[in-house]
């Protein structure tokens, strides 16, 4: 499948605790009720009619399987990449990683400083992003006048990470000390008075975001598995086949009991 | 506009209220408000139900609907219940645990808090009443119960209503008894039923938490220096925790950030990289959009930053860390100390928990942004005093910073001293916390005390000190203690002379009182809410933000930097939260919520075109009003509504969720028509005021005709209403304060407005009908004098009770010995001597004896030896010194009252209450409502006053004098509406933008016999010839002012000196001298009289013999020289001692000034 689908796709939101009781082939009981709630508001707004009605389906949540938008800001949503080479998480913290394989044909510098090793080319290009949850979205497509829905996980924004640049500037600092400690070299001996401090006293109790950035740290990248644009879990998702055995769901509920349902948290008494 | 129909002549509203007992068809809540139930009854204002009902005339009936939900100080009363039952609870939640260092198995963690209600009770805790509080000295307080949960060994305890202090509590809020309470309960109670409520009393005296304006926090203001060239956009960031400003400036045409624990301006690029943003293309995409201008403005920014060689978000981070100067207990690396700071310090309101920090990045890319947008037009500042900009803090939120500041001291005190128990290596017992919190519990108690009553708000976490939070509750007069509680302080210094802050705002109208503003110093910074204003307490922000979603609002973190500038943002308080495509839509529909009560009905939305923003406030201490819903150019208030409102089917909150009348603060104001009057509705019409008057206040309110004034003149009066002498409380002669101004006879005034009878002010008046003759007569009426029948001052015109409190207090010494109340003396006929004539066998005053000066009312002893210790057996029988509380003043009072008490500690408590009952005499001061204020200037007999033809004499002359340059002309329609009235039996009703019309005044005059504007043909008193001219003649309504003859009255001959100087002392109430300062100086040098100056200078003052060396030019003493060790040239002269002095201070500092005498003659 492609996870290149952020020109198309078509986010609603809907009541965050009720998007996780689906069940498999039937149309959302939510989503239905949107829609119609959106009508009403349509006919209040007589300059902006009801012109069709579409049926929406909903695809299942599939368990042990992700969807996620990934979004590559700063490059144009025409120009995929296709060269993906490796594709990492951390699980725990959410970070993925994307590796793709740079075009050394074009514009491409042998000289470069951080290339100036020739045994360690830089040949691909790694991207970073956090993934962030957003409940209540969703991935559509208009398949026969049927808007498909599909739940989506995650989104996240990958940046090229420049990690090597990094590691050049530790390296660099690490020898310059090396070379600052050598020069030096063996000066009078100071004597050093210790003491000792239990390590609860002394070792920084780190929260909020520099305990993200740790854990983010001590964890190790574990490979993700892409699933390519040519796979067919593009179609899987978004196939109208599989829901053949389609079920109307029909609301219960009227149209007030939703609207107060919604706003249930910001009602005034 | 409103009300014409006041003809007939039964239907003078003072006629009705005993009239129709019977047809009340209130409602339970309406019960105990009798001014609301009048509108209940068949005849309201002499209008039945059958009447027609004219929406454009009786919109007006929606206002008193609106005060009787809010009242005029409710917005106190609000902030304080919002403070003890959502704040504390939010407060105990952020502070809920308390671990110990030594155990880490220990904890103490707070589940509940609860303001004077035990878990268990469904009732709220008995506390003493608050008048008797006020008598006794004490504070008005109810406990605090927290619920806890802690360790014992092994097992989790709960428990329950565990008190940790005492919270003072605002009268009439909902942890009040008075809450609620019907009429007769408030009588039960010894307090007033008008009484606003809205203060603490603390130590027995009330006192008010002011409203405080500040600039709102966590928005950005952006700010241009033209002659600088800077562009500056400002946050303060304010969290629990700290408080903190970001700035993003311009330096050179470049753009950099600011903060304070920044060590110098970092590149917004570079703190834009450290947030994550790496790409310089999606930097550019987020401030400037597509926007070329921008992108040109903006590009140079980016050469900074490569040539300092940083790319990455990691390079960008150390180099953060690197110039953050914080001071911390662990040191952290230079890259920890960068996440740090983009994490928490910058822009501190917002804080990341995780690694992303897009949201805090967009914030700094929009401060950015609106830097950019001001540099390209200078006019896209925004105003620092724009009304909407600001954020009015009240005693709820202040007590809240106070409460977080003690509890957290609490529990740093309670885990110190857990720590020290639990370190003792082998306890005998199991330990229990609990025995240990409650030696703490006295600082939440004391400290909150402290804070109101000396007005140091002093919090620690933000560092600061902040004086003159709390006020007395001025009780000069209903009105006084009414205008106290309206009136906004703002934190603006006084002394800087910039006119912005003190200039009307455009943006204030309907908000704050366009008059109420004091002269002088303060002009312009002391504000006044208006008649209809509500001030918002915080909401919910998650709740309001998911429901955006809802409403098809994008979120943000699925919006990429190049399409975010392409549609409208959303901002939530401020901080972006999505986008929308179709912001007018997406605002309707919002609004459709909130008029349906799907969205709190203090939730401001509003659209800004040129920021291309929608944004949504929830936070508190915004100002808002309400106004009726306009829709198609039809107001959606119809008659049938009015008429159920007044049938009392519907309350103003039914007006609210009918989705007929809303809440608009500032902000959307601007983004709304308003109509005026009905006539004014067309198709773009969104909103209808409710009434024009509600522009003023309270105080302002009680001018009739104020409209027809110079404004100014309405300004003086609202300063001067504060000070007329009248009725205070229905409770005022069961008070004892310090000092009470009391009328004799007071009187509603003849002309009203909406607004006296809105605030009851007809209930409790400060004035009285004076018949005015406007004419020059006898020639002391010059400079604004004013002429006073003695005939009216016999019968009571102006006269007054002053009463004046005496505390004493009966110590108890540590020796056991303590102050007693000896009897009287008697002298040999067995009287008692002439200084404890007034005294009772019990040594204290007896109720209604009259003291003169010098006699004694409270015969207080004194142990002679109170430092003795207790071993002394003797010292418990030892003999009293008397050291009696004495009387002393010009003229003699009469005990009004003597209470005896015991005080919080034990300490009996004497309160002698003194009386005097005064009437006007020559040079008390007197005022219309107009601004017109004059001092007695002659008290003339009856019989020598004129008289017109129904022998009606003036009770006051005015000299005419005083309208031309004052222009107050509705002082002169309120003496014909007066007259008018006065003939016609009725109250007329001088409402602004209203009232009764001249016209129709003129018609009665004439109806009844007299000329059209109010002239009569008068008599002299004393030729009985007809005077010369038509004199304009009739009542008009004069407070007597609290500034009386008597009460500054001076004169000295003799009497006492400064130690250090020896001249007399200053001011009147030390017996001080009448300076003959500078000016007066010159001109008895320039006049040449020489002697009278020595006389004046020196011999009345501090003249001083010295001796002087005529050789070295010292001083010496007992005619010997000191320095030139010889009696031979001293010389005795006269200075004054003030000279000498001088010398011998020059002579300490090492400068020898030295005399050089010469012959006179």
């Amino acid at each position: 499948m492609s996870l290149f689908v952020q020109d198309e796709d078509d986010q609603i939101s809907s009541e965050p605790t009720l998007s996780t009781t689906y069940e498999q082939t039937d149309e959302d009981m939510p989503d239905v009720q949107e829609e119609s709630i959106e009508e009403k508001k349509d006919n209040e707004d007589e300059l902006d009619p009801v012109v069709q009605s579409i049926p929406i389906h909903l695809k299942p949540v599939i368990i042990n399987q992700e969807l996620n938008i990934l979004q590559y800001p700063g490059r144009p949503a025409q120009r995929e990449y296709n060269n993906i080479v490796t594709s990492q998480i951390k699980p725990k913290s959410k970070v993925i990683a994307i590796s793709t394989q740079i075009d050394t044909t074009k514009f491409y510098d042998e000289q470069y400083k951080y290339n100036t090793d020739l045994s360690n080319l830089i040949k691909t290009q790694v991207h970073e992003g956090n993934l962030i949850n957003t409940p209540g979205t969703y991935i559509g497509s208009v398949q026969d006048n049927k808007l498909v829905l599909a739940p989506l996980d995650n989104v996240a924004q990958l940046r090229p990470a420049l990690n090597y640049i990094d590691k050049d500037v530790a390296q660099k600092k690490q020898m310059q000390q090396l070379d600052a400690r050598q020069s030096q070299g063996t000066g009078p001996v100071q004597v050093v008075q210790m003491t000792v401090k239990s390590s609860s006293d002394t070792a920084p109790r780190l929260g909020g975001a520099l305990l993200s950035r740790k854990i983010a740290d001590d964890e190790d990248f574990v490979n993700y598995k892409w699933l390519g644009k040519a796979s067919t879990a593009e179609r899987s998702l978004f196939d109208l086949t599989e829901t053949e055995q389609e079920k109307i769901l029909l609301t219960k509920g009227t149209k007030k009991e939703y609207v107060d349902l919604l706003v249930k948290e910001t009602a005034s008494v | 506009m409103v009300s014409r129909k006041r003809s007939s002549s039964n239907s003078g509203p003072g006629s009705l209220p005993n009239k129709h007992h019977n047809h009340r068809h209130d409602s339970n809540s309406a019960a105990n408000d009798d001014s609301f139930n009048e509108l209940l009854k068949p005849i309201y204002k002499g209008k039945s139900l059958a009447d027609e009902v004219n929406t454009a005339e009786d919109k007006w009936n929606l206002l008193p609907a609106f005060l009787k939900v809010k009242g005029l100080v409710k917005q106190h009363l609000d902030s304080f219940n919002y403070f003890v039952d959502v704040d504390l609870k939010k407060i105990l939640k952020a502070n809920e645990k308390v671990l110990s260092d030594v155990d880490p198995d220990f904890y103490v963690k707070y589940l509940d808090i609860r303001v004077g209600q035990k878990s268990s009770s469904k009732t709220k805790d008995p506390i003493l009443p608050p008048h008797e509080c006020r008598l006794r000295d004490l504070t008005y307080s109810a406990p605090i119960y927290v619920d806890v949960e802690y360790t014992r060994g092994r097992k989790i305890i709960m428990h329950r209503d565990l008190e940790i202090g005492k919270m003072p509590i605002m009268l009439r809020s909902n942890k009040c008894i008075l809450d609620g309470a019907s009429d007769s309960i408030m009588a039960e109670l010894n307090e007033c039923p008008l009484d606003p409520g809205g203060y603490f009393i603390v130590n027995g005296t009330e006192k008010v938490i002011l409203v405080q304006e500040q600039l709102s926090k966590n928005r950005i203001i952006v700010e241009a220096d033209e002659k600088k060239g800077i562009v500056q956009a400002s946050v303060t960031s304010s969290t629990h925790e700290r408080k903190s400003k970001t700035y993003v400036v311009t330096k050179n045409d470049k753009i950099y950030l600011k903060h304070n624990s920044i060590s110098e301006e970092v590149p917004i690029v570079l703190v834009l990289k450290a947030a994550g943003i790496t790409s310089d293309l999606e930097i550019m995409q987020l401030v400037c959009g597509d926007d070329a201008t921008y992108q040109d403005l903006f590009v140079v920014n980016f050469e900074e930053v490569a040539k300092m060689g940083i790319f990455t978000q990691q390079q960008a981070l150390e180099y953060l860390g690197s110039k953050v100067k914080t001071m911390r207990r662990y040191k952290l690396t230079t890259l920890q100390e960068g996440i740090e700071a983009v994490a928490t310090t910058i822009i501190a309101h917002l804080t990341v928990d995780n690694l992303d920090f897009k949201e805090k990045a967009l914030y700094m890319a929009m401060m950015a942004r609106r830097v950019v947008m001001a540099m390209h037009n200078p006019k896209m500042v925004d105003d620092r005093d724009y009304v909407g900009n600001k954020r009015l803090e009240l005693a709820g939120q202040l007590m809240s910073l106070l409460f977080e500041d003690l509890f957290k001291k609490f529990n740093t005190d309670f885990k110190a001293n857990i720590d020290k128990i639990l370190r003792k290596p082998n306890r005998a017992t199991e330990f229990n916390p609990l025995l240990s919190i409650n030696i703490h519990s006295n600082n939440i108690t004391s400290g909150l005390n402290r804070a109101i009553s000396t007005g140091n708000w002093s919090l620690k976490r933000f560092k600061m000190e902040r004086a003159g939070v709390t006020h007395v509750l001025s009780r000069l007069s209903y009105i006084s203690a009414l205008g106290m509680m309206t009136r906004i302080s703002s934190q603006f210094e006084k002394s800087r002379k910039v006119s912005g802050p003190r200039a009307l705002q455009p943006s204030q109208f309907g908000m704050l009182c366009t008059s109420d503003t004091p002269e002088g110093e303060a002009c312009g910074l002391v504000k006044n809410l208006a008649l209809m204003t509500h001030i918002t307490t915080d909401d919910e922000e998650d709740p309001i933000r998911k429901l955006c979603f809802l409403i098809g609002v994008e979120n943000i973190s699925l919006i990429d930097s190049a399409n975010l500038h392409s549609a409208y943002g959303v901002y939530l308080n401020g901080t972006i939260i999505g986008t929308t495509r179709f912001p007018t839509k997406f605002v309707s529909q919002f609004r459709s919520l909130r008029r349906t009560g799907k969205v709190s009905e203090f939730i401001s939305i509003y659209t800004n075109l040129h920021q291309k923003a929608v944004h949504i406030a929830t936070d508190g201490g915004r100002i808002c009003r309400p106004l009726i819903i306009v829709s198609q150019g039809e107001s959606k208030v119809k008659s049938h509504h009015l008429l159920q409102l007044k049938q009392g089917k519907l309350q103003f909150d039914d007006f609210l969720k009918q989705g007929l009348v809303e809440y608009l603060d500032v902000n959307e104001e601007n983004d709304c028509f308003i109509a005026l009057y009905e006539s004014d509705l067309s198709i773009n019409i969104t909103h209808l005021e409710i009434e024009p008057f509600t522009v003023l206040g309270a105080v302002a309110g009680l001018i009739p005709y104020p409209h027809h004034n110079q404004s100014p003149r309405n300004t003086y009066q609202c300063a001067m209403g504060k000070q007329a002498i009248g009725a205070i409380a229905y409770n005022q002669f069961q008070r004892i304060d310090t000092l009470l101004y009391l009328m004799v006879y007071p009187q509603q005034p003849m002309v009203k407005t909406k607004t006296i009878e809105l605030i009851d002010y007809d209930k409790l008046p400060a004035g009285q009908n004076a018949t005015v003759a406007v004419m020059s007569y006898s020639g002391y009426d010059i400079e604004d004098a004013l002429v006073l029948n003695k005939a009216s001052i016999d019968r009571g015109f102006g006269r007054c009770q002053v009463l004046r409190k005496n505390t004493t207090i009966l110590k108890r010494y540590p020796n056991h010995t303590k102050d007693i109340v000896a009897g009287m003396r008697v002298n040999e006929n067995n009287e008692p001597i002439f200084q404890h004539q007034s005294l009772g066998p019990d040594g204290l005053g007896e109720v209604g004896t009259r003291v003169e000066s010098g006699q004694v009312y409270v015969n207080k002893c004194v142990p002679a030896n109170a430092s003795d210790s207790i071993m002394d057996q003797a010292a418990a029988t030892t003999e009293h010194r008397e050291t009696p509380v004495t009387y002393r003043a010009p003229e003699p009072s009469y005990i009004d009252q003597v209470m005896m008490s015991v005080g919080d500690n034990d300490q009996a408590l004497i309160k002698v209450l003194l009386r005097q009952t005064r009437r006007p005499e020559l040079g008390d001061k007197f005022s219309s409502r107009h601004g017109q204020k004059g001092v007695c200037g002659i008290i003339v007999q009856q019989e020598d006053l004129p008289f017109n033809d129904d022998g009606v004499c003036p009770d006051i002359i005015m000299n005419p004098h005083g309208f031309p340059s004052r222009m107050t002309v509705g002082k002169m329609i309120e003496l014909i509406s007066g007259k008018a009235g006065v003939l016609n039996g009725s109250l007329e009703y001088g409402t602004c933008f209203g009232g009764s019309k001249l016209e129709d005044m003129s018609k009665i005059l004439v109806d009844k016999g007299f000329n059209y504007s109010g002239k009569d043909m008068l008599y002299s008193g004393i030729t009985g010839e007809c005077l010369q001219a038509y004199i304009f003649f009739g009542p008009i309504y004069y407070q007597k002012l609290k500034h009386m003859v008597l009460d500054k009255m001076h004169a000295r001959s003799r009497g006492p000196r400064a130690v250090l100087t020896r001249q007399p002392t200053e001011g009147r109430s030390r017996d001080g001298g009448l300076r003959l300062g500078e000016m007066e100086r010159d001109c008895v040098i320039a006049y040449g009289a020489s002697q009278l100056l020595l006389e004046r200078l020196m011999l009345s003052s501090d003249a001083f013999e010295v001796d002087v060396c005529n050789e070295c030019g010292l001083m010496g003493y007992n005619g010997w020289c000191t320095s030139c060790k010889s009696a031979e040239f001293v010389v005795k002269m006269t200075i004054p001692y003030a000279a000498k002095l001088l010398f011998q201070e020059l002579l300490s500092m090492n400068i020898a000034p030295r005399l050089k005498l010469g012959d006179v003659f």
